[in-house]
């Protein structure tokens, strides 16, 4: 089967996604909902870690670690300092082989086959200072074997594209440390890899930049790439992810789609302000428990119930002036999930 | 391996542009030619236009047999110093007052005082506002040494061709055996070539080294490591950088040979001298299978020493750690350059012909034994077998401890940490 990668399309263009995948006005449904259904059809994955585990001395930093991510999709590794995002991450390069479990990219476990497939944004930043900013580039390229003709146009579009056209014949080391992140972000994706692992893509950007980032980002899903984003910035994460795993001392403790994760977290309450006289609210089969307050009420459906089937019931009786649900926040999830498990709450220096 | 290529060009280009490179491939030979060539040039002017010397010759007889006696002792034949007759008077203060104002005028370059009775045993002087030329000393002696001997013989009524016969000075020639028969060879230039190869062996795996180090160290410094071993191969990463400087290490040598060759051809055409000495590559007893064995050895001796340098290279994690390791680590140069003194005076020694056949002196040492005195051809190849054996094994270890060494920052390892990424790197 053909997957549809960035590769096939040029940079820029704005081709309709896979057909697979057509609905991307609600990404948070489309893709993952099917791999929760057929869980090992994995040939369409972009990437693939299957019980993945790495051991240093007596800790164990990464432990049976799955995960799968389908292309134009964009995946979030979330997890405290030393949870073992960084060794998850540098398995996936083949920086270090895992102990056990597989990785597959398009299918292919070589490692060296895999390389050229994926790009890679490290945490730990860094361009060769005394080179030319195109320079860099197409070296990064053509280690990745493009030819220099398509690197060239490719680099220079890029280049137009993050405001930097004017700086390509600048030494790195006179970038000012934005500017080479931008640059570094260009070398990640310069040579059309299928999966794109981004580990802090916005530390230490401005907003304007962060915006520029994220747009790209979006853009990169858009050509059918699957990325791998690695952050702290748990609201990014909500706007951006189609999907996540929280790892915690090496293990996954909550994966899935957002949606999924939410819903995880028990019922989602809603808020209704509403002028009337409603009796909605003691429809058992609906409503699992209500709090009223006169013009307001709170109220937790019951099990299987979602909220537009709420907001039919509400609005035959009452005039609605606000309805609202509340979702639990990632940041809430995050804090709860890993909290309970103390020594890793705290940051701890040095990633694993 | 079109991704090494990558890196090697990169690696390559990135050196060739700098002005350190320029700097040492064109200044820096210059400079030393410079340096050998100027006396050489000094005493070609002094030769054209002699030194006027006054001579107090209080025993009347010694004037004529010490000018024929300068003018023996320069190769060229050609008049040095041009003796002039100065003041009579026996008052030895008085002489050097009125000559000595001379000197200070620069009207004459010095002067000599012959007493009267240095025939029986006495001494002579000389006076010059610089007195510490041994060059011009031991000349000056030697030609007033010759003079009296001459005189006193001719006091004992020889016969004057006898005496000349008697007189004539012995020299020494010295021949080299080596390939293609014996050919005549001055000692010192053979000292010297050898001397200045190994030297130069020396002098590259010291730059080109630490020159590997530091390629090693900068993609830890720069926070390139990560990425590039994403990348590409740890081996391919490594592979490329060693070929790359290599080649650098390659392109100024081939240049040195270069600008060697045009300046010979250039000393061969116009009679350029050096101390009496014709500068070509012949005279230095340059030949095509020297060169060849330069090449080799050197190419062999790099790729040892670039494979072990940026395993350290990787090691380390600042410019300060850099320079405590480079020391250690080319120790093993140092001690073949020591040993190659000794390989100089007794090329086929026991010691000498056993460090030659070890792998990390071989560079050096068998070097200079090519240069002074041609071992036997097994020998030889079985110190290339060996450093290739040698490069084949540091290569793959210092690969592994490349790979594992560029994501560690920090703490340098202990050897036990070392032996681990070697054995699971």
């Amino acid at each position: 089967m053909t997957v549809p990668g960035a590769g096939d399309l040029p940079c820029g263009s704005s081709h309709a996604p896979a057909q697979r995948y057509p609905a991307r006005r609600f990404p948070k449904t489309s893709a993952l909902d099917r791999i929760a259904r057929e869980k090992g059809g994995f040939m369409a994955d972009a990437l693939v870690l299957e019980r993945i585990s790495k051991t240093y001395g007596d800790v164990r930093a990464v432990s049976a670690l799955s995960l799968a991510v389908p292309p134009g999709t964009i995946y979030g590794l979330l997890g405290p300092n030393g949870a073992g995002k960084t060794t998850t991450i540098r398995m996936i390069l083949d920086i270090i082989k895992p102990d056990e479990g597989s990785i597959r990219i398009l299918g292919e476990s070589d490692p060296d086959r895999r390389r050229d497939l994926v790009g890679y944004l490290p945490e730990e930043r860094g361009l060769h200072r005394k080179m030319k900013v195109r320079e860099v580039l197409l070296y990064f390229g053509r280690l990745h074997d493009v030819s220099r003709d398509q690197l060239k146009t490719e680099a220079e579009r890029w280049l137009e594209r993050l405001g930097l056209a004017e700086r390509a014949n600048d030494k790195v080391e006179a970038l000012s440390k934005g500017m080479q992140q931008k640059v570094q972000l260009i070398a990640t994706f310069l040579h059309q890899p299928r999966v794109i692992v981004l580990d802090e893509p916005f530390s230490g950007l401005d907003p304007v930049n962060v915006d520029l980032v994220r747009e790209i980002i979006l853009e990169l899903r858009q050509r059918g790439a699957a990325l791998l984003l690695s952050t702290h910035q748990m609201e990014m994460v909500e706007r951006l992810c189609d999907a996540i795993c929280l790892i915690d001392h090496g293990r996954a403790v909550l994966q899935g789609t957002l949606a999924q994760v939410k819903a995880g977290r028990g019922a989602r309450a809603i808020q209704i302000a509403y002028e009337g006289k409603p009796s909605f609210q003691r429809d058992r089969t609906l409503v699992a428990r209500a709090d009223d307050f006169g013009n307001y009420m709170e109220i937790h459906p019951a099990a299987g119930i979602e909220p537009q089937q709420i907001l039919e019931a509400a609005v035959r009786e009452v005039r609605i002036q606000r309805f609202q649900v509340m979702e639990p926040s990632l940041h809430q999830i995050f804090v709860e999930t890993v909290g309970s498990s103390s020594p890793a709450a705290e940051p701890a220096g040095k990633e694993g | 391996m079109r991704r090494m290529l990558v890196v090697l060009r990169q690696e390559y280009l990135l050196r060739v542009k700098t002005k350190a490179f320029l700097f040492g491939t064109f200044i820096l030979p210059l400079l030393l030619a410079a340096t050998a060539a100027v006396p050489g040039l000094f005493m070609s002017v002094s030769v054209g236009q002699p030194t006027d010397v006054a001579l107090v010759d209080q025993t009347g007889r010694l004037a004529d047999a010490l000018q024929r006696a300068l003018d023996d002792t320069t190769k060229s034949g050609q008049r040095v110093y041009n003796l002039v007759p100065g003041p009579s008077g026996d008052s030895r203060e008085g002489l050097a007052r009125a000559l000595g104002g001379k000197v200070e005028a620069g009207e004459i370059g010095g002067f000599i005082i012959l007493p009267a009775d240095l025939l029986e045993g006495g001494k002579a002087s000389f006076y010059a506002e610089n007195v510490s030329d041994f060059q011009r000393n031991e000349r000056l002696e030697g030609a007033i040494d010759r003079a009296v001997r001459e005189v006193r013989i001719s006091d004992t009524r020889l016969d004057p061709d006898q005496v000349a016969s008697i007189l004539q000075p012995v020299k020494l020639e010295t021949y080299r055996v080596g390939e293609g028969g014996v050919a005549k060879a001055d000692q010192g230039v053979t000292f010297g070539l050898a001397y200045i190869v190994g030297f130069f062996f020396y002098l590259t795996l010291f730059i080109y080294g630490s020159m590997m180090l530091r390629a090693a160290l900068e993609e830890k410094t720069s926070r390139t490591a990560e990425v590039m071993i994403a990348t590409v191969r740890a081996s391919t990463l490594m592979g490329g950088k060693i070929l790359g400087i290599g080649l650098v290490g390659l392109t100024q040598i081939a240049l040195w040979i270069l600008i060697g060759a045009l300046f010979s051809l250039y000393a061969g055409t116009s009679g350029f001298t050096l101390m009496g000495d014709e500068l070509t590559a012949a005279r230095f007893g340059v030949t095509p299978s020297l060169v060849f064995y330069f090449v080799l050895f050197f190419t062999l001796g790099f790729l040892l020493y670039a494979g072990i340098f940026s395993a350290f290279g990787a090691m380390v994690s600042s410019d300060a750690e850099a320079q405590q390791v480079q020391t250690p680590v080319a120790f093993p140069i140092i001690i073949a350059f020591m040993l190659m003194f000794l390989a100089i005076r007794d090329p086929n020694g026991l010691v000498v012909r056993i460090c030659s056949l070890f792998p990390l002196f071989a560079p050096i040492l068998m070097m200079v034994r090519i240069c002074v005195l041609r071992p036997p051809f097994w020998e030889i190849a079985l110190s290339v077998a060996l450093l290739g054996a040698s490069i084949v094994g540091s290569i793959w270890v210092a690969g592994r401890v490349f790979r594992v060494g560029l994501l560690m920052y920090g703490k340098r390892p202990t050897l036990p940490e070392l032996i681990k990424w070697i054995r699971y790197g």
